[in-house]
């Protein structure tokens, strides 16, 4: 039976959420136009109108997180690294802020 | 139907904010014990019955979000683009991607908030916990804001 740890998970994923949003690497994207999904970060010229990555985005994190969380003494460690666990969190949603420079310069 | 779900989406949002943010203070102010203002009762709070409620209304929110996300892509973003409010593009953006942050932290917050992390975790509960707010308080405002803008539906 596998485990997943909660706290690897919500450390990973805060990772992994913003590497595949700064590589643009949803697991697959959404065209809302033609109500289909399409497999992989790539757009699909097929597919007419625009194309959402935003739930491959959290699909890719939380697949990511899910193998690393696998590894059961990872949790342990982490939590025990509670002084600067936190930190992790706090970074990917300045991360997000910082990938989001473009709009408003 | 979608205007219907903007409101159930806006509804669970004042819940969880009104959660979180209790929370939050509580978790930042100890209550000062034998008083009895209204600010050491809001505070006096016993405050990890509060994680299953936020985690829960989180979540909720979070689906009803993703519902509605592809009527906002191209009623609402598209007559952004055509007028040139990347500001507004932008700080959708950042509202869509700091949820998405969010759902993983829900977690790290549950675990923080066991008994046995009590003692020991303070800090980092104290950061996640207001962390987790600052998100739901900026998607709540900036989402407002643009729903003021150009409203889905119209």
């Amino acid at each position: 039976m596998i485990r997943i740890s909660p706290v690897t998970f919500a450390i990973l994923y805060c990772i992994a959420y913003v590497a595949v949003l700064a590589f643009d690497a949803p697991l697959f994207r959404y065209y809302p136009m033609e109500s289909e999904f399409s497999w992989g970060a790539a757009h699909d010229a097929a597919k007419e109108g625009p194309s959402m990555a935003w739930y491959g985005l959290m699909a890719s994190a939380a697949v990511f997180a899910s193998i690393g969380a696998a590894i059961p003494v990872l949790g342990k460690r982490l939590l025990a690294l509670h002084t600067v666990l936190w930190l992790v969190p706090l970074a990917a949603t300045l991360g997000c802020i910082f990938l989001m420079r473009n709009f408003f310069i | 139907m979608t205007v219907f779900l903007l409101i159930l989406h806006g509804l669970m949002a004042v819940a969880l904010l009104g959660a979180l943010t209790h929370q939050t203070i509580a978790l930042m102010r100890r209550a000062a014990v034998g008083k009895s203002t209204f600010l050491d009762r809001y505070m006096s709070v016993g405050q990890p019955g509060f994680t299953r409620a936020v985690v829960v209304l989180y979540v909720l929110s979070l689906a009803l979000g993703a519902i509605i996300y592809p009527t906002y892509r191209l009623d609402v973003r598209i007559p952004f683009e055509e007028m040139g409010l990347l500001w507004a593009i932008g700080m959708f953006e950042i509202k869509e991607h700091l949820g998405g942050v969010g759902l993983g932290i829900l977690p790290l917050y549950a675990v923080l908030w066991r008994a046995e992390n009590f003692s020991t975790h303070g800090r980092a509960r104290i950061v996640v916990t207001s962390l987790l707010a600052g998100i739901v308080w900026l998607d709540f405002i900036v989402g407002h804001v643009l729903n003021n803008i150009r409203g889905v539906g119209t």
